[in-house]
């Protein structure tokens, strides 16, 4: 229970207020205040003072010092007259005084609202203030570098200058010579003329006498060398980056050309050769019988379960029967194969991209289909039918969002 | 701001896709080559002036150009440009009347990724000679003196799968006989032919397709050698001191983050050099030599030591691929370059002098 404190001292002047409470033995530590314009709360525990004052006081240039065991508040009044009463004439009205407390209490929680706006904004334009100057330093350094290398351009123009009229000069200097000797030769050719009795056609091609130094040094013999290159699979040029996923990529190739040895099935030679298992898969493929060329390539990946071509021509084959769902697995398994991504399986790819598009469209998962047609269009970009078709699928689905 | 500048003097606009740029020699102009969009040949010649680039002559020719040098010209005064086409011909032009070529073969049945020659302006000792490189694997060396058929060729054996021939140099022609070239190809292979002896010299792969070679300097005793390929990568070989089994020392530098399309030697300093990325920038480096540039090893066999490379400076401008420049052999410093960007620009590098 909060004990309050009755026996305060107080004194006054026209402008200010002076009010000594005592401390009663509490710590200076613990003491507490509240003030606004009009109402002033002390309170170090156990005790408390609160009073409701005569009249308005300014809050800002008030202060309290704690001196000898007692609280001294000096109070500046707002207006300079005698209150002759330190407490306001409603102060023993319960009502009237949890009003004013409640008044005292948002007037102070406006004031640090305030105060604390003032901070922010005092730290915003010390903010800016600090970049300003920061933007002046290298604006100045960045000035600094560009009259450097003014100076340096307008020293260059200035030698070009004259590098240029020494070259012009040099020039004239050496069609002089050609012209003097030139002529020298004409003279030359003249003196002779008049010694030969019938005219020689001097056509003009004559008195350009060309002064050629001869070439002295000898032809060489014709020689051969033959050049052996290091070797590369890839007809592209060599690239560091490039060598580790083609690398894998040869590796994984020779891998699937190696046949499933596990199977230990009695096979004809021919069925165990890869290209005429292809080749007949291809022959039922173009006469339209697609079961017996999807009989053959899973023949065929029985024993080559590694080679992406085969998946990729079976689901080809099941798109053509209609067996979307695995026409899909097909092409994706084929994916999976054709993995390290080069160039040389660049074409591969992007056709079982468009396969699996086509057959999710027909699937009515338009959604999936459009993601395979991207990534077609991001491997192919000039290809302008996958464009248009990849913008097809799209107008569709966005049609079809409007009505669900 | 000690460090050497590159500042963009000029550039210029084209309206076709420039392969190569060269100076001429003793002059302020430059020269052209490259493809139009109908599929004909550009050559065009520009000349700085008054601060800017003029174009002063446009010629159009039949197929697309790809490279040309003024390596084999017989004299500063009379320039001849050895140019490689898209259709595998190798043709001389005399600057003064370019309606016909004064030299012309169906050199090889592809495009001529690259051409180099040596002998010419004065420069060196031995015939004046052109080699190329191209897409069908074979590199020939040309003497204008023999029509029709090269005087050498490296070709690939019989049944051997070609690689496409990226690049071509020539080296080592400090006395009349010797001469070296050096090709670069698209599975990584360097080789080096020695032409006195017609024989391969040296031959390793760096792993990366080679998209330029240069020595330090053509005339010399061969002392280094810079590849640049694709994945950023530039090599440095030091060409002195040759080990049996581990061939010539190298430093790899990683630069460009793309594709280092060229790198040309200072003409006034051999070991300052200019890379052109796939990024349109453009890198100065300097080479420093080591210590001891040999070490004998246990077995009493020498061994050669790579130095180390620093980067004086970098610029980028373009977005394309820079795919061509050249040093001005005249003025320290200037130098021409083009991107696939279509601009030909003119660029200049200060206070080389103080490296």
């Amino acid at each position: 229970m909060p004990v309050i404190i009755r026996d305060i001292n107080w004194e006054e002047t026209d402008t200010s207020l002076v009010l000594h409470i005592p401390m009663k033995g509490a710590k200076a530590t613990k003491l507490d205040v509240l003030s606004s314009d009009q109402y002033l709360k002390v309170s170090f525990s156990p005790y408390f003072y609160e009073v409701f004052l005569h009249d308005l006081i300014d809050d800002d240039k008030s202060r309290i010092i704690i001196q000898d065991g007692f609280v001294e508040a000096t109070l500046t009044k707002q207006y300079p007259r005698k209150w002759n009463q330190l407490s306001h004439s409603q102060s023993d009205d319960k009502e009237a005084m949890k009003i004013v407390r409640e008044d005292a209490l948002r007037q102070i929680a406006e004031k640090q609202k305030q105060r604390h706006e003032a901070n922010a904004s005092l730290l915003n334009t010390n903010k800016r203030e600090a970049v300003r100057e920061q933007m002046k330093l290298e604006e100045d350094e960045r000035n600094r570098i560009d009259t450097i290398k003014k100076n340096e351009r307008d020293k260059i123009s200035d030698e070009m200058k004259q590098f240029e009229d020494n070259q012009k000069i040099q020039r004239q200097v050496a069609i002089q010579n050609h012209v003097h000797e030139v002529q020298s030769q004409k003279k030359v050719d003249e003196i002779e003329k008049k010694k030969i009795i019938f005219e020689e056609n001097t056509s003009k091609e004559n008195s350009r006498i060309t002064v050629e130094p001869k070439i002295t040094a000898p032809l060489r013999e014709t020689g051969r060398i033959a050049v052996n290159f290091t070797s590369r699979v890839f007809p592209t040029p060599l690239r560091e980056s490039q060598t580790e996923m083609e690398d894998e990529w040869l590796r994984k190739q020779i891998d699937s050309r190696q046949f499933n040895t596990d199977l230990q099935l009695d096979l004809s030679e021919n069925e165990k050769d890869i290209d005429y298992l292809k080749t007949k898969a291809n022959q039922f493929f173009q006469q339209g019988n697609f079961q017996s060329a999807i009989g053959v390539y899973s023949h065929a990946i029985r024993i080559f379960p590694k080679v992406a071509i085969l998946y990729s021509n079976r689901g080809a084959c099941h798109f053509q029967v209609r067996n979307m769902m695995k026409c899909v697995e097909d092409c994706s398994r084929a994916l999976e194969l054709l993995d390290p991504p080069v160039l040389d399986n660049l074409p591969q790819r992007i056709k079982a991209h468009v396969r699996r598009g086509t057959a999710f469209c027909e699937l009515e998962l338009y959604a999936e289909g459009l993601l395979d047609y991207e990534a077609a269009l991001k491997l192919s970009p000039d290809d302008e039918k996958i464009r248009q078709d990849a913008q097809r699928i799209r107008n569709f689905l966005e049609k079809n969002q409007d009505f669900s | 701001m000690d460090k050497p500048q590159i500042i963009l003097h000029s550039q210029k606009s084209v309206n076709y896709t420039v392969f190569d740029v060269k100076w001429i020699p003793t002059s302020a102009k430059f020269i052209s080559l490259g493809n139009h969009a109908r599929g004909t040949g550009a050559l065009d010649i520009f000349e700085i002036t008054h601060g800017d680039i003029a174009l002063i002559a446009q010629h159009e020719k039949p197929t697309a150009f790809k490279c040309g040098t003024f390596g084999a010209s017989p004299s500063r005064e009379r320039r001849h440009l050895a140019t490689g086409n898209f259709d595998g011909y190798i043709q001389v032009w005399d600057l003064e009347k370019l309606e016909k070529p004064i030299y012309s073969v169906k050199g090889h049945t592809e495009i001529i990724n690259a051409i180099d020659a040596i002998g010419g302006l004065g420069v060196g000792e031995g015939a004046p000679e052109i080699a190329t490189a191209s897409r069908d694997g074979r590199v020939h060396i040309w003497d204008t003196r023999q029509a029709d058929l090269p005087v050498a060729s490296m070709e690939p054996a019989e049944g051997e799968t070609k690689r496409d021939c990226w690049a071509v140099c020539f080296g080592n022609s400090f006395n009349s006989s010797e001469r070296v070239v050096c090709a670069g190809y698209d599975n990584g292979d360097v080789k080096l032919f020695d032409l006195r002896t017609m024989s391969i010299r040296w031959e390793t792969n760096i792993k990366n397709g080679v998209c330029c070679l240069e020595f330090d300097r053509k005339d010399i005793e061969m002392n280094k050698l810079v590849a640049t390929t694709l994945e950023s990568k530039i090599h440095v070989f030091d060409m002195r001191t040759q080990h049996v089994e581990k061939g010539f020392a190298s430093v790899v530098e990683k630069a460009h983050n793309s594709t280092v399309w060229i790198g040309r030697h200072l003409p006034q300093n051999r070991d300052v050099f200019m890379t052109c990325g796939g990024s349109g920038s453009y890198y100065l480096w300097k080479y420093n030599y080591p210590e001891n540039r040999v070490k004998t090893q246990t077995d009493k066999t020498e061994v050669g030591v790579a130095g180390t490379l620093t980067l004086l400076q970098n610029i980028g401008l373009s977005t394309q691929p820079a795919s061509a420049f050249d040093w001005s052999p005249d003025k320290p410093g200037l130098a021409c370059t083009s991107a696939f960007d279509q601009t030909v620009r003119v660029l200049i590098t200060t206070k080389l002098n103080s490296i």
